[in-house]
């Protein structure tokens, strides 16, 4: 599994300094924004790892190597966890860094809170649909994730007049929902991935 | 102890199946797989690795049932090269050797580090900037820098210029001077097989033509060259294949045993006993 998250860092190392170029401007000029995109942003490096894997055909070599199916489709979500939670780690200290300096408010937990699961449940939803499919076709399910939850988020705030504060009143239950998904979604990945071998 | 043991394999695609095919690589020694393209000589080596479960039929390599959970553990002793080396082309040879390190327990850091100076593969150069010999050698590195005990190679010196290809072989030589080291080889490049085999199995159109050692091989058959009409006098038996050129002359693969000994005959190489069972087979 440490093997297999190592690589997943190497293939993404030239792509994490772009993210982090990025994480400022977004930071500077659209905090609320920032919190919920840049770590939706970093869960969909599994899907650029993933595509090179199938570029450089690396699951045929992994195959045959000592990783179990568990380690090859486990690594992947846990590469995207690490992902999000370090941009998220130091989006809040780059936050905390621009209050202290008087440029904003600071980090708004709840936003973070919102991004965080967010960005969970796109994995747990498209990882799947990437095993069964392909990166090409797979990725169809992750547009159409963040199209409903837009479409959701959008609906919401036409009938429900204070969406901050309707978040906040389920806030503790936010977590469960990816938790849910996470617990279907990894062992579904894993069955998709074994008929690879059949 | 066999270090491969694969006893009546199937597996069925669209348009391709595997069938029945059963051989024994005793361990120490070195088996050539040969084949045309499409003959199922990929898809046995990844039956034989666990990468692909069969339909019908059992593995087992270095003493464990490939489609055991002990088979991962096992693993560990083994080294795989393809026809490709099949790395994220992003990764230099440096983060390649930190994620076999992390892959392996036996992995040899050192060990790893004398092959990269051997073939003088640069360190930082990304490896999509390497050419087909260097990713390969690349490849053999990292399969030989465990200590593994066997080595499954697939079409692992195809496309190499001589000179690189003569060096490989010279390493897999080397490799099997330990006594219970033992190398499993599918190549199109018969004259290498000759060189380097002890046994050779033949597949065709998905089943096993035959699996024997080199010596016996070449001891059992030979070439025959003459008249139309001294080929009529051999025994149906006896010829494996035979063609005939439009001049009235027969070259034919033989069974040496069942030939008169008034006979002239021709040592067969690899190349020719293969050649003619698959056109024979046909």
């Amino acid at each position: 599994m440490k093997a297999l998250l190592i690589k997943d860092l190497y293939v993404v190392n030239k792509q994490l300094r772009l993210y982090l170029l990025i994480l400022v401007v977004f930071i500077t000029f659209n905090r609320d924004f920032g919190s919920i995109f840049l770590p939706v942003w970093c869960s969909m490096l599994p899907y650029t790892s993933i595509a090179y894997d199938e570029q450089s055909k690396w699951d045929t070599l992994a195959g045959m190597m000592p990783y179990s199916i568990r380690d090859l489709v486990l690594s992947k979500y846990i590469f995207g966890w690490i992902c999000v939670a370090a941009m998220t780690v130091v989006m809040v200290i780059v936050q905390w860094a621009l209050a202290l300096a008087g440029f904003s408010g600071g980090p708004d937990f709840l936003m973070i809170l919102v991004g965080l699961c967010t960005s969970a449940s796109v994995m747990a939803v498209s990882l799947p649909g990437i095993f069964r499919f392909g990166v090409e076709r797979g990725r169809m399910f992750m547009f159409l994730f963040i199209f409903l939850i837009c479409g959701a988020a959008g609906t919401a705030s036409y009938f429900v007049e204070e969406v901050p504060a309707a978040i906040s009143a389920v806030k503790f239950l936010l977590p469960v929902v990816p938790l849910v998904l996470t617990a279907v979604s990894v062992p579904l990945s894993m069955k998709f991935y074994a008929r690879r071998r059949r | 102890m066999n270090a491969i043991e694969l006893s009546h394999i199937e597996k069925n695609f669209t348009g391709f199946s595997l069938q029945d095919i059963s051989l024994t690589v005793p361990s120490g020694s070195i088996c050539g797989l040969v084949g045309e393209n499409g003959a199922g000589k990929s898809t046995t080596i990844r039956i034989l690795m666990g990468a692909l479960r069969p339909d019908g039929g059992s593995a087992s390599v270095l003493g464990v049932d490939t489609s055991s959970p002990e088979f991962l553990r096992i693993k560990d002793d083994i080294g795989v090269v393809l026809d490709e080396a099949y790395f994220p082309e992003i990764l230099n040879v440096v983060q390649v050797g930190k994620v076999m390190a992390a892959t392996y327990r036996s992995w040899d850091k050192a060990l790893y580090e004398s092959y990269l100076d051997r073939f003088e593969l640069p360190r930082n150069k990304p490896f999509s900037k390497f050419s087909r010999g260097m990713k390969m050698k690349l490849a053999i590195a990292s399969a030989l820098s465990h200590h593994p005990r066997l080595l499954v190679l697939d079409e692992a010196t195809a496309g190499l210029d001589p000179i690189v290809r003569d060096e490989v072989l010279d390493i897999f030589y080397e490799f099997t001077r330990e006594e219970d080291h033992s190398i499993l080889i599918s190549s199109h490049i018969l004259s290498d097989l000759e060189k380097l085999c002890d046994y050779i199995a033949a597949i065709h159109r998905g089943r096993l033509l035959f699996c024997k050692d080199k010596d016996s091989l070449l001891e059992e058959f030979a070439l025959f060259t003459g008249t139309r009409e001294q080929a009529d006098s051999l025994l149906p038996e006896a010829v494996v294949h035979r063609e005939e050129s439009p001049y009235g002359g027969v070259r034919a693969l033989v069974r040496r045993s069942l030939v008169p000994g008034t006979m002239q005959l021709e040592r067969a190489g690899v190349e020719d006993i293969i050649l003619s069972m698959v056109k024979g087979a046909k």
